[in-house]
């Protein structure tokens, strides 16, 4: 079997954990995408549809999933969750790539397959029309989730005719309906043969997109790979000497730099997704956020500490707490928070 | 208080979009509720807005075509008057009419469906039509589609004066 086949759960653990006897239940926000879903599979055509409540009034599983941010489809069998699913027509590309990536993250982190549909290559309309190209990425993050967190996450392509509009005559759901549909006659094995297919899919579709466009494996132009020392130099007059000793620990960063302005910064999207790419992509080594072989840093030059926290507070029944998930630190103009070692 | 006044956004959608594949109608485009359809979105800009990106815009909630009849329809739980007063606003603005008919050719969509047909002709089919799940009267100048569940029972509710093109769009038989 292939070497990825290792990296996730176990036979015998799987085995351990099954548990067939348990009737479908899919929670969701919108009816019409929990309808799509069940017409997925003849195995979810009795599945019993619900809808996705504010947090603290669902399931405790759903509410475990949904910490970071909502995904369109959570699938529980009896208690357990078995599957989140996400579906978009937008490219991720630009600034929409890092759009719906922290719910991604969550269901990795928690165990839950995930499936991501969406075009790899499709027509951006307006002023500007022209097709628009999957980031890649987004492709080497999710392969790195996959290492991380031995849980498989696929990305699998809607996909387009030949003036790249998107098909919607029920033949794009080929591919994610077998998926889907041989995920769950296997009693929701991770190690089902199509879930196997579709990794070995996307590690190609990476390597292959990644020889076309080579500059993708480098850092995008907001991102700085540095030695902790020449970062620390740089940004010696914000940074205070205990967050310096503590952010001394690891020796090289990634500085992520956010050029909000004091009039825009009260939001999340794409940013607080986009820095768990990059986290996956050169930081992570294990599970848990602070399992990394380089700082996470987030710089915003035209911010101080005090306009941030008036807009962004880790408040947990806000979206914004999402920006205290992973990063070490925050640097603003004036000062810095450490977040963690 | 009706049963069908619970309906909800989403089961409105669901049954306006039931209620015109019953009739035969195709849906060309839209933009469910909080959610992503098969459909394609399509756009409508305000001619006078300068501003980059959706703002000023109007994404009608479906879009449907049958017999050189096409409809926008928006879809809410009960009667609204400002979703009257908007699409009014988009049928009596050419420019906007003919914003959406780009739209609908810049994505293919008329050709994907096999229609073919000039901007003018286009004009002269559209209609605009509420999606409610609120008994209630016709409207003078719009198509009312009452959704009822199950989703089977969902009528028209022709406009007070209606035209001869909508009145055959609508009817059971070519």
């Amino acid at each position: 079997m292939t070497e990825k086949h290792d990296l996730l759960l176990s036979n015998k653990e799987f085995l351990k954990n099954r548990d067939t006897r348990g009737v479908y239940r899919i929670f969701c926000d919108n009816l019409i995408e929990a309808n799509w879903f069940t017409e997925l599979s003849s195995e979810l055509s009795k599945a019993e549809i619900n809808k996705m409540q504010a947090r603290g009034a669902n399931p405790r599983a759903i509410d475990a999933l949904i910490e970071y941010d909502r995904p369109d489809i959570i699938l529980l069998q009896a208690d357990r969750p078995v599957l989140v699913l996400e579906k978009s027509r937008e490219v991720p590309t630009g600034h929409n790539v890092g759009q719906r990536f922290a719910r991604l993250v969550r269901a990795a982190e928690l165990g839950v397959p995930t499936i991501k549909f969406f075009p790899f290559d499709a027509m951006k309309h307006g002023k500007y029309a022209n097709v628009c190209n999957l980031n890649i990425r987004l492709l080497k993050a999710f392969e790195e989730m996959l290492r991380i967190h031995k849980t498989p996450i696929l990305a699998i392509n809607w996909p387009c005719d030949k003036h790249h509009e998107l098909i919607d005559d029920g033949s794009e759901n080929t591919r994610v309906s077998a998926i889907v549909t041989d995920y769950l006659s296997s009693g929701c094995n991770p190690n089902c043969r199509e879930i196997l297919a579709q990794l070995r899919a996307m590690r190609n579709e990476l390597s292959s997109r990644l020889s076309r466009r080579k500059l993708y494996g480098d850092p995008p132009g907001s991102v700085e790979l540095l030695d902790t020392s020449a970062l620390l130099k740089r940004l010696n007059k914000v940074i205070t000497p205990d967050t310096q000793k503590a952010l001394m620990g690891r020796p090289r960063s990634v500085l992520y730099t956010i050029k909000m302005t004091p009039a825009n910064c009260r939001r999340e999207d794409p940013y607080t997704g986009t820095q768990f790419i990059y986290d996956y992509h050169w930081c992570r080594s294990g599970p848990r956020v602070e399992d990394k072989s380089m700082n996470l840093i987030l710089h915003f030059p035209r911010i101080t500490r005090e306009v941030w926290h008036k807009n962004n507070p880790n408040d947990t029944s806000r979206k914004s707490c999402n920006w205290y998930l992973t990063a070490n630190a925050l640097v603003f103009s004036d000062s810095a928070d450490l977040l963690r070692k | 208080m009706s049963l069908e006044l619970n309906l909800n956004e989403d089961e409105i959608y669901i049954g306006a979009k039931t209620l015109l594949k019953q009739r035969g109608w195709t849906l060309l485009a839209g933009q469910p509720p909080d959610g992503c359809n098969h459909l394609p979105v399509v756009e409508i800009k305000s001619p006078d807005s300068r501003r980059l990106g959706s703002g000023g815009s109007y994404k009608p909630d479906l879009i449907a075509s049958r017999l050189g009849a096409f409809l926008i329809v928006e879809c809410k739980p009960s009667y609204n008057d400002s979703d009257v007063a908007k699409i009014r606003g988009i049928l009596a603005d050419p420019l906007r009419v003919s914003l959406l008919f780009r739209e609908l050719q810049q994505r293919h969509l008329l050709e994907r469906n096999g229609i073919h047909l000039t901007e003018r002709e286009f004009g002269a089919g559209l209609f605009g039509a509420i999606a409610h799940g609120e008994p209630g009267k016709a409207i003078s100048d719009l198509l009312v589609i009452l959704v009822k569940k199950p989703y089977v029972r969902s009528a028209f509710l022709p406009p007070l004066t209606c035209p001869e093109f909508i009145t055959r769009a609508i009817s059971l038989v070519e």
